[in-house]
C-alpha cells in the first residue's frame, strides 16, 4: 500500500531554502521517509508562506513557484468544511495555531501515514506527526 | 516469488507514440506530474517503465533566503 505523507509549511520552507541552517538535515530526513510508492501531499494552507516569499519577487516567481508545487505534489489538498471543523477540534484539544490544526486535520482526513513538520510543539498532538530536527 | 500485480490497464499508443497512464495506475505506482520514467524494451511486446526522478528535485534548494524573506504567520493572537 502506498504511503501518504503530508508536509507542512515549516518543512517546505526548509526544503526550498538552501540557506536555512537545517536545509540539508530536512532534505535527508524526508528522503529517508520516502520510497518509490510514497505520495507527498500538501494542504493549500501550507502554500501560503512559500507564496509570500515568491510574491516578494514578483509575478514571474509566483508562476514559477506554482509550477514547482504542481510538479512536485500535484494538486494541493483543499481545505473544506470537514477539514475546518476537525481542525477546530485539534486546536481546542491541543491549543495549537490554526495552520497547524489544519495540517493535522488534513492528515487525518486523507488517512496519511505521516505528517512531517519542523514544529516540535506538534509532537504528541497526533500519532501521525513526525517533527524533524 | 512472483511479482505482485495489483492492477492492469490497457492503453493505446497514439500516432506520435505517446500513451496516457490511467489515474489508478499512476496512483498505485506512486507516479506524480513531473516524474520522469525510464523506458526499457524487454521483449517483443513488453516494455518496462521505471520512475527515475525525485519529485522533490525541482524544489529542493531553489529559493535561497526564502526563510529570511517571510515572517511565518501563526494565525494565533
Amino acid at each position: 500500500m502506498a504511503k501518504l505523507v503530508v508536509l507542512d509549511g515549516s518543512a517546505l520552507i526548509r526544503l526550498w531554502d538552501p540557506r536555512h541552517p537545517r536545509h540539508n538535515a530536512t532534505v535527508a530526513a524526508i528522503s529517508d521517509l520516502r520510497d518509490a510508492h510514497t505520495k507527498l501531499l500538501i494542504p493549500t494552507t501550507a502554500l501560503i508562506d512559500i507564496l509570500v516569499g515568491a510574491e516578494h519577487e514578483g509575478p514571474h516567481r509566483v508562476r514559477y513557484t506554482l509550477k514547482q508545487i504542481r510538479d512536485a505534489f500535484g494538486t494541493p489538498q483543499p481545505i473544506d468544511f470537514k477539514t475546518t471543523t476537525l481542525a477546530a477540534r485539534y486546536r481546542a484539544n491541543h491549543n495549537i495555531p490554526t495552520p497547524a490544526a489544519l495540517i493535522l486535520a488534513t492528515g487525518h482526513l486523507t488517512h496519511a501515514t505521516e505528517i512531517i513538520t519542523a514544529d516540535k510543539t506538534l509532537d504528541g498532538t497526533d500519532p501521525r506527526v513526525r517533527a524533524i530536527d | 516469488m512472483p511479482t505482485r500485480r495489483t492492477q492492469d490497464a490497457e492503453v493505446t499508443i497514439d500516432t506520435k507514440g505517446g500513451i496516457r497512464l490511467p489515474d489508478n495506475i499512476r496512483q498505485q505506482a506512486g507516479l506524480n506530474p513531473g516524474d520522469r520514467l525510464a523506458v526499457t524494451a524487454l521483449t517483443p511486446g513488453q516494455v518496462r517503465l521505471t520512475k527515475t526522478s525525485d519529485p522533490l528535485a525541482g524544489i529542493i534548494g531553489t529559493a535561497p533566503g526564502l526563510a529570511a524573506r517571510i515572517d511565518t504567520d501563526t494565525w494565533q493572537s
